[in-house]
């Protein structure tokens, strides 16, 4: 009877629910590529405009520095060195000492650099500091008064190997808990003798504090030198990234492409690539200033698109909650539709049955009733009276049978069970308690 | 001596007709489905008189047995009986049919023996 039907019904009910959630899949994958690949698009911009804007300060930043060193070096054009020495003894750092430029100096062919001692370490107001502030400074930046690397000679000697050259500037240099490095203009003597140069020495650490980092809050950042050397990392991603960079030739590849921009007029190069990284799989853009310094920022890729991300997931818990609500409405509608459906097998079966009842309790009528007719109008019986009996015996028993089965039916606690057809009706029988059951 | 076939699935019911007919001078042949009747037909000498037929048979019905009949052995005196009439179906058929029939319980002293007395006398 209907238990048959429940497993096409509850397989209906799936496929239905099934179906309802493909559009509902399909819409939720479609609009995380479209998501992820826009936000993806849009931070891609602005991390580029940003790499950009680093890439013109640090260039603008080193030009001005070349060009205080030149200015330096026409305005020293005119001093004997002892001359010199005494007219620039004094200088300051300023202001109190938080300044990527550490000092400059006019340095001898000796590699020395003069004066070599800070005047006074003033405050913003161009003040001396107050000793107890100095001292509490010194310990923090014990080379303030006396930033200076023990000699310059590399300077010195880059200028003389190479007489037309017109500035230098050096690799990173680590010096005391911190990496500098140094920026250069020569002191030629009117007959184009080398006298010296002027030097600008700045703090790679401050520059980046100051310059760099303001704009790059949460950011995955390193600036390494040609030389390989680590400037600035600012957490272990960028520090993996900038090894990892360096291992694999990307620096090589990096400051040649420099060279090339520098060629063609530009502050540098740009680039970028996916690196593997103990991390997981990362991002990398970065920039050179111009064939001298690389700035990279890197980035993972669970991070990328992470913006759009919350919306997408919010729009998943929304279809996620759809489907739910539909497979809990298309379960009670399935359930309900079980049920009337089995009321409804119910009630047929019944009326079926209740056909069955008929044609056997009138068929034990025919032989009642004949046997009754007959004792009426008294006609001779014949010879096989017992066999006559055992029908009427039959036809009451059926009749009986028929009675009990109905008061089952009636109570609720008996089962019909189907018994075959006669023509293109079927009948029924009550499923067999003991002796009790019957046929049609 | 008219010969009457009765075709039952309830032996009660054949023993009963059959009690009564020959009570009344018929002779009477019986089968329990409709195969059986197709099979008597084949092996008899003579065709019956008139068949009393149960509409609702194991297998093939009592309408499909007077169909077989009237193509096969061009015999039309199929005279119905049901258990069924209350039901709309078997009575369209057997209006439709303009076969006589009798309602179970028969009412042999007040239908069934008048009846076939009439009916006989006129085949």
């Amino acid at each position: 009877m209907s238990e048959a039907r429940h497993p096409r019904a509850w397989a209906f009910f799936a496929l239905v629910t099934l179906l309802a959630a493909i559009p509902l899949a399909v819409g939720y994958f479609w609009l995380r590529g479209e998501v992820l690949s826009d936000a993806q698009r849009q931070h891609q911009r602005q991390m580029n405009n940003q790499l950009n804007l680093w890439q013109e300060q640090f260039y603008d930043a080193k030009w001005d520095s070349l060009a205080d060193t030149s200015d330096d070096v026409l305005h020293l054009g005119s001093y004997d060195e002892a001359q010199l020495m005494a007219d620039t003894l004094v200088w300051y750092v300023y202001p109190d000492g938080h300044a990527f430029i550490e000092g400059t100096a006019v340095v001898g062919l000796d590699g020395q650099p003069r004066p070599g001692k800070a005047a006074a370490v003033i405050d913003d107001a161009g003040e001396p500091l107050p000793p107890e502030h100095l001292a509490q400074l010194l310990r923090i930046h014990p080379w303030l008064e006396n930033p200076w690397l023990p000699s310059y000679s590399f300077v010195i000697e880059a200028f003389q190997k190479d007489p037309e050259r017109e500035f230098f500037i050096s690799r990173l240099i680590p010096d005391r808990d911190r990496l500098v490095y140094v920026m250069a203009s020569p002191w030629r003597g009117a007959e184009g003798r080398l006298k010296g140069a002027v030097i600008q020495q700045q703090n790679i650490g401050q520059f980046a504090e100051d310059i760099v980092l303001p704009g790059a809050k949460g950011i995955s950042l390193w600036i390494m030198d040609a030389g390989g050397t680590v400037g600035l990392a600012t957490d272990d991603l960028a520090r993996s990234s900038a090894q990892a960079f360096a291992a694999s030739g990307g620096l090589a590849r990096a400051l040649k492409k420099g060279r090339a921009a520098v060629d063609l007029g530009k502050a540098g190069a740009a680039g970028g690539g996916v690196q593997e990284l103990p991390l997981g799989q990362a991002q990398l853009n970065w920039r050179t200033m111009e064939d001298g310094f690389i700035l990279a920022v890197v980035e993972t890729q669970a991070a990328l698109g992470a913006v759009g991300r919350g919306t997408l997931h919010k729009f998943g818990a929304i279809a996620l909650l759809s489907l739910i609500i539909l497979a809990a409405a298309g379960a009670v509608y399935t359930l309900g539709a079980l049920r009337r459906e089995g009321r409804m097998m119910e009630k047929a079966t019944l009326l079926r049955y209740a056909g069955t009842v008929s044609h056997r309790v009138r068929n034990a009528l025919v032989v009642l009733s004949g046997a009754v007719e007959m004792l009426q109008v008294k006609v001779a019986w014949g010879k096989n009276d017992q066999e006559r009996l055992d029908n009427y015996d039959r036809a009451v028993k059926d009749i009986e049978r028929t009675v009990s089965e109905l008061e089952h039916i009636s109570r609720g606690d008996t089962e019909l069970l189907y018994d075959g057809q006669v023509g293109e009706k079927s009948m029924y029988r009550l499923k067999p308690r003991g002796d009790e059951g019957g046929r049609s | 001596m008219s010969l009457i076939l009765v075709v039952d699935d309830e032996p009660g019911v054949v023993q009963t007709i059959g009690d009564w007919l020959r009570g009344e001078g018929y002779e009477v042949a019986s089968a329990a489905t409709a195969e059986e009747a197709i099979t008597w037909f084949r092996r008899s000498d003579r065709p019956p008189d008139a068949a009393l037929v149960d509409v609702k048979l194991p297998g093939a019905t009592g309408f499909e047995l007077a169909d077989w009949l009237s193509q096969d052995f061009d015999f039309h005196e199929v005279i119905f009986v049901t258990a069924f009439f209350w039901e709309e179906e078997t009575r369209r058929e057997l209006v439709a049919r303009r076969s006589p029939y009798f309602e179970k319980p028969l009412k042999f002293t007040r239908e069934v023996i008048p009846f076939l007395k009439r009916y006989l006398a006129k085949t």
